[in-house]
């Protein structure tokens, strides 16, 4: 493997010009609707290196490889927001050997962004790292933490490496966080909604993918992105990670088109059933507000309600902020760590 | 690059048209074709398997929880009954159906009806006698029944809809919550397994490990997103008049897959 081929971002000079029937490919692919956000669960290294003959670790890297140049094909046709599986909170029983090589290898390519700050500030890449970061060892917690704070502020491309991650530990932390809400008073249980939990998931500066692709033909979810694709379409592929090419990206593209206008009918349905509720349920607190005060005021219900829903939405985002500023912070407190603890690695 | 209205994007418009057409009829041609292969008598052959399916020596894993998940506008209560007697008669324990809609907790008497029906014609010829009850629960409460477990004599449904999906995680949200609050529980305490305890009381069955996903459309439709985390998605293109021939298959590629729990 040289180094060329591992960098983060691929230039016209490190992947060769693109070829003309790919462009036609993606041109006729963009007629129809694109995805924005696709998920992908990169399965099968670890067979693609028994298969090949090589140890895992090199599957591994072979895999990472695979993902940088995944995410240059999804730019191109207009994906601008990828979300991958990298590392599983399960991944953790795995043997030590093995997964001492994959936090090698993270630290290995997360210090590589750092080294590769221009180009990235060029390309206008965010990256983040969504999972319970608390489990990784403490100088990767820390470059990570580096890596999302120096690109949080760009939008043109943006990739969410889940690692450490589970959806059931995700939904958990929603959970308790919209619970500590509710004990610090900052919202009311009945504030408690789809939309308001979605927005305590690690995701929550994230549209649901609209397309889910998981490689090496598992026919399962494994605990990824559970609640996010509830109304996504789903692609199985029988290709082991390191295999796939950018005909299985147009292949799961031309399969999200044909099925995209069913599953969005269905979320559109989800989502007024969604707003339905919420007005349901802000009515019920309203009533249960008057019976407290054993009188109804005198005002129309509408303008109550209206009222009533005003409050309900201040109560919310403000809960929100807290919860952000308390991730923030916890961002913060890392950096300053890195800061204090090493005298600064001369980057250039 | 393509939002004017340019000669060249006519033509793509056009390739993309045509392959998308294209898949269509293809699908239809399947359709049709699968119309036409579909025996007409099916019965007799479903109580040989039926009756054989349990030691049928090829099926070494049995699923212990299957979902049925009907991901298409129209649910046939008839089929969809039968695919339930089918699974109970192949010794699955544990059987649940979503539609996104709740067609059929809807239509519960109905589908206990059919369910019942083809029962009757499936041990009619059959030398085993006992008279099969049938229990239909819906909003996941727990019977005190056979908590939710299928025995010989007693087949045992879970009906489920979108509500249940993101809808029960936000009530137990909501329960948690309340809970926290009164400091009844302390907030460290809420972990999964917690949660999962909470969700598990409710549905009081383990989740599904094979989800029989039925419909064209490849998505799940709000199906349950805590329950249905290592669940093997395994699909068929549609539920109405399902053959025994494919529902087997469907089950013999369950046995085929492999579990590894992240190792």
């Amino acid at each position: 493997m040289d180094g060329s081929s591992s960098t983060w971002i691929k230039t016209e000079e490190t992947r060769g010009k693109k070829s003309w029937y790919h462009s036609v490919c993606e041109w006729i692919l963009r007629s129809g609707p694109v995805p924005h956000h696709v998920a992908f669960i990169m399965d099968g290294n670890r067979r693609f290196a028994q298969k090949n003959s090589m140890d895992r670790a090199q599957g591994h890297l072979i895999g990472f490889d695979k993902l940088t140049e995944t995410l240059q094909w999804c730019l191109d046709l207009g994906i601008t927001e990828v979300t991958v599986y990298a590392f599983s909170i399960e991944n953790f029983k795995r043997s030590k050997d093995e997964v001492d090589g994959l936090m090698e290898l993270a630290r290995q390519k997360f210090s590589r962004l750092m080294q590769e700050k221009d180009l990235i500030e060029k390309h206008g890449v965010c990256f983040r790292v969504l999972g319970k970061i608390d489990l990784l060892p403490l100088d990767i917690q820390e470059i990570v933490a580096e890596a999302m704070d120096m690109t949080k502020h760009n939008t043109k491309a943006i990739l969410n490496i889940c690692f450490a991650y589970t959806s059931r530990e995700e939904m958990c932390t929603a959970v308790r966080e919209v619970a500590e809400g509710v004990e610090m008073g900052l919202i009311k249980e009945s504030d408690i909604s789809e939309s308001v939990l979605e927005q305590c998931l690690y995701t929550n500066r994230s549209p649901h993918p609209e397309l889910l692709v998981r490689t090496s033909g598992e026919v399962r979810l494994s605990d990824f992105l559970l609640w996010q694709t509830s109304y996504s379409v789903l692609s199985f592929m029988p290709v082991l990670w390191p295999d796939f090419s950018i005909w299985h990206l147009y292949a799961g593209v031309v399969h999200y088109q044909r099925h995209h206008q069913s599953v969005k009918a269905a979320r559109d349905e989800h989502e007024k059933e969604a707003e339905r509720k919420q007005l349901e349920s802000d009515f019920a607190a309203l009533k249960s507000k008057a019976g407290e005060k054993q009188e109804f005021s005198e005002s129309p219900v509408a303008s109550q309600l209206k009222e009533y829903a005003e409050e309900r939405r201040t109560r919310v985002n403000r809960f929100l902020e807290h919860v952000v500023s308390k991730r923030d912070q916890y961002i913060q407190k890392l950096l300053s760590q890195k800061r204090k603890g090493l005298p600064s690695t001369n980057v250039s | 690059m393509l939002s004017t209205v340019s000669p060249a994007g006519v033509i793509l418009r056009f390739i993309h048209a045509f392959i998308y057409a294209n898949q269509l009829i293809l699908n239809y041609a399947y359709y049709v074709f699968k119309f036409l292969t579909v025996p007409l008598d099916k019965t007799p052959r479903l109580c040989q398997d039926a009756k054989t399916g349990r030691s049928d020596p090829s099926i070494r894993k049995l699923p212990l929880h299957v979902g049925i998940l009907i991901a298409e506008d129209e649910v046939s209560l008839s089929d969809v009954a039968r695919i339930v007697v089918w699974c109970f008669a192949s010794g699955i324990s544990h059987i649940s159906i979503y539609d996104r809609k709740g067609f059929c907790k809807l239509h519960e008497e109905a589908l206990k009806s059919h369910m019942s029906n083809h029962l009757r014609k499936m041990y009619q010829s059959s030398s085993n006698k006992a008279v099969v009850e049938v229990h239909i629960q819906k909003n996941g409460l727990s019977s005190n029944l056979n908590n939710g477990h299928s025995s010989q004599n007693s087949l045992e449904v879970r009906l489920f809809s979108a509500d249940d999906g993101r809808g029960s995680i936000v009530q137990a949200a909501k329960s948690i919550a309340t809970a926290v609050a009164q400091h009844r529980v302390s907030a460290e305490h809420v972990i999964p397994q917690y949660l999962d305890s909470i969700l598990q009381e409710k549905v009081g069955l383990p989740d599904p490990d094979l989800l029989l996903k039925f419909g064209e459309v490849q998505c799940l439709m709000g199906c349950l997103p805590w329950q249905i985390r290592l669940s093997e998605i395994i699909s068929h293109a549609t539920h109405h008049n399902l053959d025994y021939k494919s529902f087997y298959s469907l089950i013999q590629q369950f046995n085929n897959t492999k579990q590894r729990f992240g190792r």
